[in-house]
């Protein structure tokens, strides 16, 4: 076994491994007498074939596997003791690598081509400066969120007389042309019908200023202009509501207003919990106001991320070899044409050199991610996701069973680990770069994001 | 005619040959073992350490069936039983 190293340039080089008959013989040896154990062969018993025909039948397949076995063990045991930093995987040398005969030969030699990481110097101080926008949260913002909260807590008042936006409750009866109700026609008990969605100006009108026991005689087609929503109206099938024409007589049982809720304790409990300590509408402003800013942090971080990554590829310029990476990139995705490759290729060149910064960073700042991390970074996910679903306060320990769930799947596992790291260079950058802090409103923070 | 006839190849032969180094062939009746062993050499381009010969003798068979006994006898034989050199080794699946 003899590997040896021999640099073309400082991105690429070759290692040539070379491996004699010692080096195999005996792990070959050894696995032709185990399969002969195995090996079952018409004309004979298992275990009594003749030593010479199973390695006849299955020496080459044998030894080419355990050439190649040494050969991958050996190389990557070799990039790991020399340190060697290299892009990609090592290749086979297109040119100079001789074919084998595995029949005749006994010493094999195999080429590689290597691409070599660049050295680089990632240097961050204060003297480098990073925009961080602070996005403000505005009046505006709080008032519609107060307004969703109110809104998703009101409820249906009675009321006297309808008003342009309040539904209505009653039934319906089929009318015939002349008026007169229809004795096998449709009915329908205890409709709900909103006001302000009839598209027909004539027939809303009409509605508005009814009283709880009036009638009001109209086509629903016309009204909603749609036979569909009428058919779920009146609780026929489609193909009935298909049919359907001519006017509805609908007696009006009450009239319903929507009330939003009124900003009290009530709703405060309701909107945080029962244990909330919000009690006053400044508070419960103040607190909606922490909420929006909490998830404005996240854009921001994410902006200043985006921001810092692409001045840091930017200014620390690298040379990379980048014939040898096509090459990889090829050999590695079948399924990538050379259109396709010719096409990302920037977007991976991009990808690949923050890698790289990155790589730097994490070894400059001897940054670790040890299981604490991970799991502090999947119980946030967690928490997230339960807060999409409008739960805020979930007990610690769903959050420690869920983050368990998350990182029981493999991928997902990587995918966090990952992110931690992220998590973990970005703050380093941020704390050893001089940050500009901009206040930015919402608008101009989401036209920023789109450029 | 030739001095070796044919190898023999059964499970004991084949036990012998990789654990021994010992082949086994039938020969000529009539071969004595220096024969045996220039030929060997010949054929198999080996170095042969000894030569050991047995004679078997042939035997009455018969054989019960429906339209009365079958009887007959068995072929006698020379059995030669050929050591080899150290390190060689003969492949009697060359040809597969």
């Amino acid at each position: 076994m003899n590997i040896t190293k021999e640099n073309i340039n400082e991105l690429n080089a070759t290692i040539t491994v070379k491996i004699e008959k010692n080096d195999y013989e005996a792990t070959v040896n050894e696995t032709l007498k185990d399969y002969r154990k195995k090996v079952n062969m018409p004309g004979f018993r298992p275990g009594k074939v003749p030593a010479g025909l199973v390695k006849k039948m299955y020496g080459k397949a044998i030894l080419a596997d355990e050439v190649n076995k040494m050969l991958s063990n050996n190389l990557s045991k070799y990039l790991v003791d020399e340190k060697l930093n290299i892009l990609g995987e090592p290749l086979p040398n297109e040119e100079k690598q001789a074919t084998i005969d595995w029949d005749k030969d006994e010493d094999f030699e195999f080429i590689f081509d290597v691409a070599m990481a660049p050295e680089i110097e990632v240097k961050l101080d204060k003297r480098k400066k990073f925009a961080y926008y602070n996005i403000e949260v505005d009046d505006e913002m709080v008032n519609k969120q107060v307004e969703s909260y109110t809104s998703r807590f009101g409820e249906n008042v009675v009321s006297e007389v309808a008003g342009e936006k309040d539904t209505l409750r009653g039934d319906f009866v089929q009318l015939d042309a002349e008026g007169n109700e229809l004795a096998d026609g449709i009915t329908a008990e205890k409709v709900i019908i909103a006001i302000d969605l009839m598209k027909d100006e004539a027939i809303r009108n009409e509605a508005i200023g009814k009283k709880a026991g009036d009638v009001l005689v109209f086509d629903p087609v016309k009204a909603y202009e749609s036979k569909h929503e009428v058919g779920h109206m009146l609780n026929i099938s489609h193909e009935e509501a298909e049919k359907i024409e001519g006017n509805f007589k609908f007696t009006i049982a009450e009239v319903l207003t929507f009330k939003a809720a009124e900003l009290n304790e009530d709703l405060f409990k309701k909107a945080f919990g029962d244990d909330t300590e919000v009690k006053t509408e400044e508070e419960f402003r103040a607190k909606l106001k922490e909420e929006l800013a909490g998830q404005f942090v996240q854009s921001s971080d994410y902006k200043f991320a985006l921001d810092s990554r692409d001045a840091l590829v930017e200014k620390i310029g690298m040379e990379l070899p980048e014939e040898f990476l096509k090459r990889w990139l090829k050999a590695t995705n079948n399924e990538l044409t050379d259109e396709q490759i010719d096409t990302e290729f920037d977007g991976f060149m991009k990808d690949l050199r923050w890698q790289l910064i990155k790589d730097r960073i994490v070894r400059d700042n001897e940054i670790k991610i040890d299981e604490a991390d991970v799991k502090e970074v999947a119980k946030q996910m967690a928490a997230y996701q339960f807060s999409q679903y409008g739960m805020h306060n979930v007990p610690d320990e769903h959050l420690e069973n869920y983050a368990g769930h998350i990182l029981g799947n493999e991928e997902e596992r990587r995918r966090v680990t990952q992110k931690a790291l992220d998590d973990k260079v970005l703050e380093t950058i941020k704390s050893k770069v001089a940050l500009e802090e901009k206040a930015i409103s919402f608008d101009e923070f989401n036209k920023l994001l789109e450029n | 005619m030739n001095i070796l006839i044919k190898p023999i190849v059964t499970e004991k032969m084949t036990a012998q040959g990789e654990s021994l180094n010992r082949y086994g062939f039938i020969v000529r009746r009539d071969a004595n073992k220096q024969q045996i062993k220039k030929a060997v050499e010949a054929l198999y381009d080996v170095n042969v350490a000894a030569v050991n010969t047995m004679v078997y003798g042939g035997k009455n068979k018969s054989r019960y069936t429906k339209s009365g006994v079958i009887s007959g006898r068995t072929n006698s034989f020379k059995k030669a039983v050929v050591t080899l050199a150290e390190g060689e080794a003969i492949d009697f699946y060359s040809n597969i």
